[in-house]
């Protein structure tokens, strides 16, 4: 890191975006192979090995390091391809793996010791005792901290824990705690944490109404009803619309998407080292746009001034946004 | 035996937001009424109202004990801070029934003793299940999400719980 003091973490989808996080000002790209084997296994996107080394090779001649999420949980009776993929990442020349499973975790301690492991956001672990626990076990050197803790508790984790902290601060927000959501599964059959997509496209149907009410469907289920006009966003159970006592709401959660801009000060000062963009299934426009913005605010921050409020409202796609829990109080 | 399977029943801790009394009433009928082997106990969701059930859950435990039952101290799905942890070792440390941990805290707690793995911990696959196995892991609920021959196969080359 030259510039500011937070690393910025950006998704790569694609070869393409890859790219483009890091001529935006990237210092860490996070990207996946081609298959079941992390979370984002969605149609078009994601690496084959040759395109992963070819990538290395493009961010390490921009000072990019390039970490590869290997996030879901590996089938029982066919770990394979789950440990090929570790193998891999070593052997391309990754700066680190993001994993999930204990049983991955420790096969790459073992067979590639010399490998940065780092704990992914999809092993839910919210603690000091469980961060610990795997530092202790599997000498991981950095988690990527669960989207449920607020800044305060993120402080009173990051002064305990042996490794480093890595805090999602821009774009999808689960509402739920990641790795431990059965949601998705339950009404599709496919399990996010195994097969690496929540709400699978293939089990998502838009229809239109009589009176042009847009009916949003995920495995069968009505998940949303918008109304003429109205903007429709993709059917995650987690963000329906349901009918409780009479009146059609957001029962779990809010269909916004992180933005932590505001809080990026005090997340420095809480001891977070590594800030992350969520996004590998978006656009390299958008790409583009949300890194240049963030990384003017993380270099305004490394020189202890405020992020450009002004500029925030650009890369939030008009939509709504959150600072999510991290200015959580208790109601 | 008439060769019939003989699957032992089993009661998950109760997750509903129920008055002391409520939960009094209902462990009480499954005491009495419930053709169930083991019943898990305690609080998962939400440790800021687990001092409002203590007593009633206290009580549960005594009828159900008396009633011939196994009990099963559970632990909650997720800790987030110092308060929680101290919660979650509380009840390690007082439990006079075997524990099942639901966050990789009560793990990481309860590593070389005896003790059971919840449905809030990711188990999918033999390698963590021999992990989990060689720290004290007796048993293990499974999460519901995978295929059906996985337990089989975590069975198969696992070992132990």
């Amino acid at each position: 890191m030259t510039r500011g003091s937070l690393e910025i973490v950006c998704p790569a989808g694609t070869p393409a975006a890859l790219r483009v996080a890091v001529g935006a000002g990237a210092d860490s790209v996070y990207l996946g192979f081609r298959n079941e084997t992390n979370a984002r296994n969605f149609p078009g996107l994601n690496f084959d090995y040759d395109e992963l080394a070819e990538g290395i090779a493009h961010a390490h001649a921009w000072g990019v390091r390039v970490l590869v999420a290997i996030n879901t949980y590996p089938r029982a009776g066919d770990v394979g391809p789950w440990q090929t993929a570790v193998d891999d990442a070593a052997r391309a020349g990754a700066d680190a793996v993001i994993l999930a499973d204990m049983g991955l975790i420790d096969y790459a301690y073992r067979a590639h010791p010399g490998l940065r492991r780092h704990l992914s956001v999809q092993a839910s672990a919210s603690s000091v005792a469980a961060i610990e626990f795997y530092r202790r076990a599997f000498d991981i050197k950095r988690v990527v901290l669960p989207r449920v803790l607020s800044v305060a508790q993120i402080a009173e984790l990051s002064s305990r824990v042996g490794v480093e902290t890595e805090a999602f601060v821009f774009g999808g927000l689960c509402v739920m705690a990641e790795g431990r959501c059965s949601l998705s599964s339950y009404v599709t059959g496919q399990s996010p944490n195994m097969n690496g997509a929540c709400s699978p496209a293939n089990a998502v149907r838009y229809e239109e109404e009589d009176d042009g009410t847009l009916v949003s469907t995920l495995g069968g289920y009505t998940v949303n009803r918008f109304a003429t006009g109205e903007a429709a966003g993709y059917p995650t159970l987690c963000k329906g619309r349901f009918v409780a006592r009479g009146a059609a709401d957001y029962l779990f959660g809010e269909p916004a998407s992180l933005n932590a801009m505001a809080v990026l000060p005090d997340l420095l000062a809480a001891g977070v080292r590594a800030v992350k963009i969520e996004g590998r299934q978006r656009g390299r426009a958008y790409i583009a746009r949300v890194i240049t913005v963030i990384r003017a605010a993380v270099d305004a921050v490394g020189e202890g001034m405020a992020p450009d409020a002004a500029t925030l409202g650009a890369v939030t796609e008009g939509g709504r946004d959150t600072v999510g829990v991290y200015r959580k109080g208790w109601r | 035996m008439t060769g019939r399977p003989t699957a032992r029943l089993t009661l998950g801790p109760l997750l509903f937001n129920w008055p002391a009394e409520k939960v009094r009433a209902f462990y009480a009928r499954i005491a009495r009424e419930a053709p169930i082997e083991t019943v898990y106990l305690g609080e998962v969701v939400c440790p800021k109202r687990a001092p409002l059930l203590a007593a009633a859950l206290a009580d549960a435990a005594e009828w159900l004990l008396e009633a011939g039952k196994e009990v099963v101290q559970s632990t909650l799905a997720m800790v987030l801070d110092a308060r929680d942890m101290a919660a979650v070792e509380a009840v390690i440390g007082s439990s006079e029934f075997p524990v099942e941990a639901n966050d990789m805290a009560a793990i990481a707690a309860l590593q070389g003793r005896p003790h059971i793995v919840g449905p809030h911990i990711n188990v999918y696959n033999e390698g963590t299940l021999r992990w989990l196995v060689g720290g004290g892991a007796m048993r293990l609920s499974g999460t519901g999400t995978g295929p059906r021959g996985d337990c089989q196969a975590c069975r198969d080359r696992g070992s132990g719980a």
